[in-house]
């Protein structure tokens, strides 16, 4: 027995010397929530896959997989809290802060300015949602995100109207469209009507300036910005004049997404990201949608533009950890996986890529129609997530209901909201 | 010998011991010492009472308190008593009782998680079965977004928990069957009619576990959350809001040391309910043998 333990230990010492990589590989951990339906599913798999093959031996990445955004950000604060961040940890902007705030996330800047070439390959407002007034980057972004409005072509048509260039239109259309028996917009009270008022707001005169930089979180003031109640009160004529739908106030994205998919709905706010689901990629939608779709900017001619709405970041504190996890990160920025992003989850990411034109061909017209158009727009301005702070944006989805039916003025909502930060 | 006897003793406590510190006095004990603390993503720094000086000054913890009062209100007024009603009624064994008691204690093993995505659909605005019963039966002017209004969104959510009253029915049964035959008949002698005999003799001798589901039903109210997570959390404009839900929002702006000031105030209001109701209802004193 005593022999062949001998043995074994010595066959398993000379595989490690004959394959030194083996021993040497280091492992990190990516606690992810890219699984399952959630859009950005495909490009995470891909991920890891060209990550792990491209590091063959030196560095391997496995995941924690934590199904749910909501549960994700839950967990994420609790092992912020107890000192046990994983290696990556990938989230929005307010899951990126609240880590900022830990403490226990590492400065990428360093390793940025020890590569110029990666750090040169990022569009020069790419850091601007991570970065610390002592030039601190906790997070590093991967998208560069255009979020307009996605209208039913088909509905427009039978109603006998143009899309929308302006607010006095949009309202105009909302009226053709419910007599032609559709639901004008779908919204659910949280995100997709967020999206609603950074469009109402960040298109009033001043209200892009305003969005952009709306102040410290505890001294933002929103009663006196005019951009911000007109941009506002447009928001509740959009309830009042019943251009939304019924359960308006759900919170629950599927409740206006499902509208919209089943060509019940006839515009909807959102990102890029919602591209795949419109073409029915893990989605029932009603038959032949995705040719029916077209994405357009805001009336007032206006467009959301977000980079880094998402960033990763890293909780490691081993020195080995860290340096597979800033590899990771070099890959994750690379061109070949924003091409994939691209591809794959109709999404940009925040480095000047020049994509070939037979690469842009291959990216749906959706996403090539919303960056054209972008081009030429008066107003581009972030949207709420990213201006306000976590506590104002749930306060809104608190009290939205009892604004947009009439029980208080546009005063009291807003300064509810200013005494929530 | 008695020494042994002694050690023999804590050894067998011991492991009922460690559960009770793990999973209850040190919890108990973090929830108390923290809600003196500033605790977030930055970790602990002491401040006194400011947690909950804040959350009396705190017009959602205002909300809260009143809307988890009219939930215990509804609790003790009606939960409880319906189910005495029912099981009062089961208990006389008509035809057809055994139905009827499975389908009251149905929707007890249906987890409130599920019930509550069934009622979301249930009082939808615009697709829901109560408005378009009420637009069957020319009611169109009570339709609204039940959920949704400041002004029915406690009541509809109340609503779908009221009528649960299955688990309670059930053990105020095994009760109603305990109670010695021989009064009945005593009383059926002396010409009591069968209400009589309900509330001179089977209802005072319910007292005891009146009072037990008393007790569970204002401690299941007070805690009560996955309902009100699922469907409106807490909302519109605190309509909804109660304790635990206040308790998940502070949690949720990453405030633990407010969440757990008012993790506290449910502690507290517990232990004083436990109390007064034992006290109210004498539970424990026996009034045959």
């Amino acid at each position: 027995m005593r022999r062949h333990v001998r043995h074994f230990a010595a066959t398993a010492a000379c595989a490690l010397f004959a394959f030194p990589a083996l021993a040497q590989e280091t492992e990190i951990t990516w606690a992810t929530f890219w699984v399952g339906t959630n859009p950005l599913q495909p490009w995470g798999e891909r991920l890891i896959e060209g990550y792990n093959s491209t590091f063959d031996g030196q560095f391997h990445v496995v995941t924690e997989e934590i199904p749910g955004d909501q549960a994700y950000r839950d967990k994420l604060r609790a092992d912020s809290v107890a000192n046990a961040l994983p290696d990556l940890i990938t989230g929005n902007v307010t899951l990126m802060r609240d880590m900022r705030d830990s403490g226990r996330v590492v400065n990428l800047m360093p390793f940025l300015e020890a590569d110029p070439e990666w750090l040169a390959s990022f569009y020069d407002d790419a850091f601007d949602n991570y970065i610390t007034e002592d030039g601190e980057l906790y997070a590093l972004p991967y998208s560069r995100d255009y979020i307009g409005i996605y209208y039913n072509t088909a509905h427009f048509e039978a109603a006998g109207i143009d899309y929308p260039t302006t607010w006095d239109e949009f309202f105009a259309a909302c009226r053709s469209l419910s007599e032609a028996g559709f639901v004008p917009m779908a919204t659910e009270g949280n995100w997709t009507t967020r999206l609603m008022w950074a469009n109402m707001i960040g298109t009033q005169p001043g209200g892009a300036e305003w969005m952009s930089n709306p102040g410290a979180p505890g001294d933002i003031e929103l009663t006196d910005v005019d951009a911000v109640v007109a941009g506002t009160e447009l928001l509740r004529r959009m309830y009042t004049e019943g251009c939304t739908n019924e359960d308006a106030f759900t919170t629950q994205y599927s409740t206006g997404a499902t509208l919209f998919l089943q060509a019940e709905a006839s515009m909807i706010a959102n990102g890029p990201w919602m591209i795949p689901n419109i073409m029915g990629v893990n989605t029932e939608t009603a038959d032949g949608l995705g040719e029916d779709i077209a994405y357009g900017l805001s009336p007032g001619n206006g467009l959301i533009i977000v980079t880094g709405e998402a960033g990763f970041a890293i909780g490691s504190q081993d020195e080995a950890e860290i340096e597979a996890s800033v590899a990771f990160l070099k890959y994750l920025t690379s061109d070949e996986q924003m091409l994939n992003q691209a591809n794959l989850v109709s999404r940009f990411g925040p480095t000047r890529v020049n994509f070939t034109q037979e690469q842009r061909d291959a990216l749906s017209p959706m996403l090539l129609s919303i960056v054209e158009q972008s081009e030429g727009i008066d107003h581009a301005f972030p949207h709420t997530g990213i201006a306000l702070p976590n506590e104002m944006i749930q306060e809104f989805i608190n009290t939205w209901p009892i604004y947009a039916q009439g029980q208080i003025d546009t005063a009291t909502f807003l300064e509810i909201l200013e005494d929530a930060q | 010998m008695q020494r042994h006897f002694g050690f023999s003793i804590f050894l067998s406590l011991l492991p009922a011991l460690l559960l009770f510190a793990t999973f209850l006095a040190l919890p108990f004990f973090t929830i108390l010492v923290t809600s003196f603390f500033e605790w977030n993503a930055r970790g602990l720094t002491f401040n006194g009472g400011a947690n909950y000086l804040e959350l009396w000054d705190s017009r959602s913890f205002t909300s809260a308190i009143r809307n988890t009062a009219i939930w215990v209100g509804a609790a003790v007024l009606l939960h409880v008593p319906l189910a005495v009603l029912v099981a009062i009624i089961l208990s006389r064994r008509l035809r057809g009782w055994k139905v009827f008691r499975t389908l009251f204690f149905l929707p007890n093993i249906v987890s409130y998680s599920a019930l509550a995505i069934v009622f979301l659909g249930f009082y939808n605005a615009r697709y829901g079965a109560l408005n378009m019963v009420l637009a069957d039966i020319g009611l169109e002017h009570l339709q609204t977004d039940w959920l949704f209004n400041f002004n029915t969104a406690l009541y509809a959510l109340i609503a779908t928990w009221i009528f649960h009253v299955g688990l309670y029915m059930i053990i105020i049964m095994a009760e109603i069957s305990s109670i010695p035959e021989d009064l009945y008949e005593a009383a059926t002698i002396d010409g009591a009619s069968e209400i009589d005999q309900d509330l001179k003799i089977t209802l005072p001798l319910l007292r005891n576990v009146i009072g037990t589901c008393m007790i569970l039903t204002v401690t299941q109210s007070l805690i009560y959350f996955e309902g009100i997570f699922l469907t409106t959390s807490g909302g519109p404009a605190n309509a909804t809001l109660n304790l635990s839900m206040a308790t998940y929002r502070a949690f949720e702006n990453f405030d633990w040391g407010e969440a757990n000031a008012i993790g506290m105030h449910i502690l507290t209001l517990g232990v004083v309910a436990i109390i007064v109701i034992r006290r109210l209802f004498r539970i424990g004193e026996h009034d045959f043998d």
